[in-house]
């Protein structure tokens, strides 16, 4: 395993041996969230939040503003559901408290100034995240770097014995780490479906305890 | 879908994918996508133009993940590209919206021995091409396409440019005498297949206006087939000559039946800019460090004027710098004519040649040409000479181009190729088609004069009507000033 996440860019030393031993009430944030909203009544399901998403959270594949340098298969953060005759993009709400973080046996989800976030470096591709997550917003995927898929040392398929592909868990991260910081959903819309409803906090909340998914 | 005039419809709507979005049906200028809202469009192949601005702006693409499994996905991938006719190995995601691919075609006829295996480029490819491989917006890359296209097996690289000089004196000729002897005018251009298409479809009662020149890729396509072919001692027939296009209409126009000169087709195949990076990629060429070659000479030997045949108002441009000169006897004061520049749909413009007050006007994007071709029906509209580009941006926002995954990257990239195409006609030594040396020669040697007998037989064309006349919308149009313009 080597480089860097799709969407953590942070170096690996920043996390002291302390960190990983901290409650998922320590990793998640008092602050309140902000997240992106979608009006279901106005999307036309034209998918160009997913392409937005993938095009932005891809540069450690080298991916330009064409289509054409797209080697790796498009894995965004965002989801358009079609349910009935709607459709919805799905994307993480970035729950205070959140059950992702609670849920997460090896303390890869973290909330930062509001923003849970998931270290892709970290993150062992359990998919108990996804289980906990209440809007079906995280997807576990195979990690690409380069343009290349990273294989998982030691796990190969039974039939061929060829390598099989590491896997880690993937969400909408706001676009934090992005060039201009927003969110690019948000700025692909052409109808302008999906909105940043920003989290406001006049006074920090009291502490909360543990409430979801008791650490064992 | 039925179809009267296409054995081709070109331009696709995967139904498997299309989620009805209908952003396709909003950029279309002739209404030609239908369906309903959230339900899979289909394309009216009889009204289609084939710009292909609906497959730059498709964003509706296959997911890898969406079968029960990843094999499954990846054999669905599979089947879609080769329904597609794409080549096997190619990695970037399939959108609903999809063009004819002739790649394969291609690839294939290149193999097959006793060929002279020739290629022409576009002006607006030099400009946009290098996108596919990564590098920044409009970076021009004239002298690596041309080595790319030698080591992709092709025994000469000549260049659509030289045949954009040809169309000027062709017709910038025409022009001239339609307005000294009394022609049909205006007189509209006549390169753009998209806009001929659409003028067969939807205004044919107008076809007179439009000027007789071929395109400059089949001018061109004709010289190398009869001019080129003398040069060099090949038979015509063992020629395979091939287009690299912005364009997704220009192999509607390739395979028009008029467009064939002494029984052999003026262009064999037309591959878009996106096809030619897929090629590229596919033989593991490294673009990006490839040395610049020269393209190959006569016909691969350009002005300035030639190059900016892939913008907006770049014809005109052109036009009016070869024939200010061959009216007035005089020098051009000044080569860069801004009035013609510009983003707007619509630009009109009078400028003073010698005596003459000539008006012109400038259409980029077919849904502006409706309100000006009323005016010519109704008998309304004064100007002398019109070019009409079926694409928002002339060539350079082609169908064929590189497509990009963010549509606020839009603006900037054909403003960044805009920049490009203008920064390299400023940077010939030679600027007027009339000027250029193999220009000259190519009248001395072989044409005569323009609108001979020769170029009569070999540039010239006929155009017929597809359509009963306007059926699609009439949209409102903005047009920038029409402020008086003299050169002097």
């Amino acid at each position: 395993m080597s480089g860097t996440g799709n969407m953590m860019h942070r170096p690996t030393d920043n996390r002291s041996a302390s960190t990983n031993r901290m409650g998922a009430a320590s990793r998640t944030s008092t602050v309140a969230s902000s997240f992106v909203v979608a009006d279901a009544g106005q999307c036309i399901g034209c998918k160009a939040c997913e392409l937005a998403c993938f095009a932005v959270h891809s540069q450690a594949n080298g991916i330009g503003a064409s289509v054409g340098t797209v080697s790796v298969p498009v894995l965004p953060k965002v989801y358009v559901v079609r349910t009935g005759e709607m459709y919805v993009p799905v994307q993480c709400r970035h729950c205070e408290n959140a059950p992702c973080a609670h849920a997460c046996p090896v303390q890869a989800i973290r909330q930062e100034d509001g923003v849970v976030m998931i270290d892709e470096e970290r993150c062992i591709g359990c998919t108990f995240c996804v289980l906990a997550c209440p809007f079906g917003a995280i997807e576990v995927s195979p990690v690409y770097r380069a343009g290349h898929v990273v294989t998982q040392s030691g796990l190969t398929h039974r039939a061929n014995r060829v390598a099989l592909p590491r896997t880690a868990a993937s969400k909408c991260d706001l676009c934090a780490e992005t060039e201009n910081g927003k969110p690019a959903c948000v700025e692909a819309c052409p109808n302008h479906v999906l909105r940043l409803a920003k989290g406001i906090s006049d006074s920090p909340p009291e502490p909360r305890r543990e409430v979801f998914f008791p650490r064992l | 879908m039925k179809t009267t005039d296409c054995t081709d419809p070109v331009i696709h709507i995967d139904p498997t994918l299309c989620t009805g979005c209908r952003r396709c049906a909003e950029v279309c200028p002739v209404d030609a996508i239908e369906g309903l809202p959230g339900e899979p469009q289909t394309v009216n192949a009889d009204r289609c133009v084939i710009c292909g601005q609906c497959v730059q702006i498709c964003s509706v693409y296959a997911s890898d993940w969406a079968g029960s499994s990843p094999q499954e996905g990846a054999a669905r991938r599979l089947e879609r590209i080769q329904e597609r006719d794409m080549p096997a190995d190619i990695r970037e995601p399939l959108f609903a919206a999809y063009y004819s691919y002739n790649l394969n075609k291609v690839a294939d006829m290149m193999t097959k021995p006793g060929q002279f295996r020739i290629v022409q480029c576009a002006p607006a490819i030099r400009v946009s091409l290098a996108e596919e491989f990564g590098m920044p917006f409009g970076t021009l890359t004239p002298g690596k396409m041309a080595a790319a296209l030698r080591r992709l097996g092709f025994d000469r690289v000549y260049d659509t440019n030289f045949g954009a000089d040809v169309t000027i004196m062709e017709e910038g000729t025409e022009l001239i005498r339609r307005v000294t002897e009394g022609g049909p005018l205006p007189m509209f251009t006549s390169c753009c297949p998209a806009w001929v298409r659409f003028a067969e479809i939807e205004y044919p009662d107008l076809l007179d206006h439009l000027s007789s020149c071929k395109s400059p890729m089949q001018m061109l396509g004709a010289l190398i087939k009869s001019y080129g072919a003398q040069l060099d001692e090949v038979e015509p027939a063992n020629i395979y000559s091939v287009a690299i296009m912005p364009c997704t209409c220009k192999q509607f126009e390739c395979d028009r039946p008029e467009m064939e000169s002494d029984g052999y087709r003026d262009v064999d195949e037309v591959l878009t800019t996106r096809e030619l990076a897929y090629w590229i990629k596919q033989r593991g060429i490294d673009f990006a460090n490839l040395p610049d070659e020269e393209f190959d000479s006569p016909l691969g030997q350009y002005s300035g004027a030639g190059s900016i045949f892939g913008v907006t108002g770049g014809v005109m441009e052109a036009a009016i710098r070869t024939g200010y000169e061959l009216l007035t006897n005089e020098k051009l004061p000044k080569l860069q004519l801004d009035f013609v520049r510009g983003e707007e749909g619509i630009r009109v413009a009078e400028v003073q040649v010698g005596k003459l007050q000539l008006k012109v006007a400038v259409v980029a994007g077919l849904q502006h040409a409706y309100q000006l071709l009323d005016r010519v029906q109704a008998g309304e509209c004064d100007y002398h000479f019109i070019e009409v580009m079926g694409c928002p941006a002339g060539c350079i926002s082609g169908g064929g181009q590189p497509k990009l995954m963010l549509e606020k990257h839009r603006i900037e990239a054909y403003r960044a190729r805009k920049s490009s195409i203008y920064g390299h006609d400023a940077a010939h030594q030679v600027r007027k088609s009339h000027e250029n040396p193999h220009i000259i020669k190519l009248y001395d040697e072989f044409l005569g004069e323009p609108l001979g007998h020769v170029s009569h037989h070999l540039l010239h064309t006929t155009f017929q009507q597809r359509g009963p006349g306007k059926q699609s919308r009439s949209s409102t149009i903005s047009t920038k000033g029409d402020t008086g313009y003299s050169i002097h």
